[in-house]
């Protein structure tokens, strides 16, 4: 099964589930920093440093490694 | 629309409101093409009017804005009247309202963009008389034509033709667009004004 991602919009208070490619499509679509737009709202994933999302790296401990 | 409904009519006339200036839906310079779709591409939480919603739609793939379209014209509709010879006091039977044939000119398009409006065609023309896909119009001042309550306002059979080369030196080429429309498209139609440039905007490099 196809992951979903879910998107927020503070300024219409609505919130969107998409595919990994739709959140993506939507992101660039939107531009960079834009003004009342869509942002990440979901916990499993992140953005990159290219502002693309992806999923979240889990944090190893390190402790617990060694 | 049915022309002959509802039958037996009203007993009393539907009233004609008072017109108080001149609707003018102005030069259309791009269009935006969709599917038909169960849900509607806009709703009360994600209004016509922002741009957030555009970016929504628009990112679903189920919804493209052309580049700017040259010499956009959809006539007015006639009507369809049969015989007369026979009919009493040789009056034609009036059958229909006709359909309509939206034009317009793609000028300068690439080979990529003639493709992909190209692509768009299967939607529209499922069987004769069966479409899938809807237009909305955007004006030169920025407003969205649109039907009321549906948005999308269903076209047939779009065509894309290949481009024109032209014999005088440094023309530009273009490649004709077209697509028809049922008789009582315009009975719902209205703008909107969408908060943001979106002639600007959209289509997204």
């Amino acid at each position: 099964m196809e992951s979903k991602v879910k998107l927020r919009c503070e300024h219409l208070d609505t919130e969107l589930t998409l595919t990994l490619d739709q959140a993506n499509r939507l992101l660039k679509i939107q531009g960079k920093d834009p003004k009342d737009g869509w942002s990440l709202n979901d916990d499993k994933y992140q953005l990159n440093e290219h502002g693309v999302i992806i999923r979240r790296i889990k944090s190893t401990n390190s402790r617990a490694a060694q | 629309m049915n022309l002959f409904l509802p039958c037996p009519p009203s007993a009393t006339l539907t009233p004609i409101a008072k017109k108080v200036c001149d609707k003018r839906f102005n030069q259309v310079v791009k269009l935006v093409f969709g599917i038909i779709g169960t849900d509607k591409p806009f709703a009360v939480g994600t209004p016509i009017t922002a741009k957030a919603s555009w970016d929504a739609l628009l990112a679903l793939d189920t919804a493209v804005v052309t580049n700017y379209v040259e010499n956009f014209v959809i006539p007015g509709s006639d009507s369809i009247e049969e015989g007369g010879e026979t009919n009493i006091n040789r009056m034609p039977e009036l059958i229909d309202g006709a359909n309509v044939q939206a034009t317009w000119n793609n000028r300068g398009i690439t080979a990529a963009i003639q493709l992909a409006m190209k692509k768009l065609t299967i939607y529209s023309a499922i069987m004769p008389g069966v479409s899938e896909l809807g237009f909305m119009a955007i004006n030169v001042d920025g407003d969205v034509i649109h039907d009321t309550t549906e948005y999308w306002i269903p076209v047939f059979n779009l065509f894309t033709g290949d481009i024109d080369i032209k014999a005088e030196k440094g023309k530009a080429n273009g490649a004709m667009g077209k697509f028809s429309l049922l008789y009582g498209w315009s009975d719902n139609i209205t703008t909107s004004t969408p908060a943001f440039k979106i002639l600007n905007t959209y289509p997204a490099a």
